[in-house]
């Protein structure tokens, strides 16, 4: 009767700790292709300002997007994109240096630096600048909904 | 009709529950940043150690990149520091919510005084229950 009931522990047992791995490879995974996910579109957000692609920049912000600019300046979406278009900036290379993602269910985060040159009020301007974009899962769609970024590294 | 009127009072409703249950998490977060803030003056680092989530990733005003444990030793063995949360607004995403907020920083490091103003974006999501803070950076602001 003991050994019935001991076998039975250990099948349930077993059963458990079978599913637990199997949704934890399924969790695994899943994060894994959201990695790779956001990971092509940051380096496509980053192509987007380099060119000044607000078509493409208006697809990967969320509508109520924050962006904290590396001097410190706060600007919602619209603000952004019409600074983008008419400011005298023109970034010229804009290069991802590192990034690494990190994925908490239906929200991410994405930290890294990248090395930006351009001419700025007709100079030329070089930083490097650490960032940290928030992307979340919408309507089966990862977006931006904030951005910050700093020029102070150490 | 009545179906018609029955459901406009359904949206209605729900879009009135949505926004109330919006509102009370975006308070019960700046709750939990004023939290924060007492909690690295006074040095409580049991209170930082529930805030923070273990992954959390936080960028210094002065640029340091840190971790969950970096940044309760440095608050363990930092001097005094005084902040100041000039503004924050919180908005919130279903299980994610964005704090924005204009800070002052003053203290010692190495021996030195140093003043600093910064803004802050910090992301906090809902992890078992329990609301915790995944990202922050304060960026110095330039004048």
């Amino acid at each position: 009767m003991s050994a019935r009931i001991a076998t039975r522990v250990y099948l349930l047992f077993t059963w458990v700790c079978i599913a637990a791995s199997i949704q934890a490879s399924g969790q695994t995974d899943r994060d894994a292709n959201v990695i790779v996910t956001l990971k092509s579109l940051e380096r496509l957000k980053f192509e987007a300002l380099e060119h000044r692609d607000t078509a493409s920049l208006e697809a990967i912000l969320d509508a109520t997007a924050m962006l904290v600019e590396h001097d410190g300046t706060l600007k919602n979406k619209a603000d952004y994109l019409t600074d983008l278009r008419i400011h005298d900036l023109a970034p010229q290379q804009i290069i991802p240096q590192w990034t690494t993602v990190r994925v908490f269910g239906g929200t991410a985060i994405v930290v890294g630096i990248y090395d930006e040159k351009g001419i700025e009020k007709h100079r030329p301007y070089h930083r490097r600048c650490r960032f940290i974009d928030t992307w979340a899962f919408k309507k089966g769609t990862w977006v931006c909904i904030a951005a910050t970024a700093t020029s102070t590294l150490s | 009709m009545r179906c018609v009127c029955a459901l406009l009072i359904f949206v209605c409703f729900s879009s009135w529950a949505g926004n109330a249950q919006s509102k009370e998490t975006e308070s019960k977060i700046l709750a939990l940043e004023r939290l924060w803030g007492e909690a690295a003056q006074l040095r409580d680092i049991r209170a930082l150690d529930s805030i923070f989530d273990d992954s959390m990733v936080y960028v210094h005003v002065d640029g340091r990149l840190m971790s969950k444990a970096d940044v309760l030793s440095d608050t363990k063995s930092a001097s005094a520091v005084e902040i100041v949360v000039e503004s924050s607004v919180a908005h919130s995403y279903a299980d994610v919510v964005i704090v924005t907020g204009l800070l002052h920083l003053r203290g010692m490091q190495s021996g030195k005084p140093y003043d600093q103003h910064g803004r802050y974006l910090d992301t906090w999501v809902l992890k078992d229950n329990h609301w915790v803070c995944v990202s922050s950076m304060t960026t110095p602001l330039r004048k």
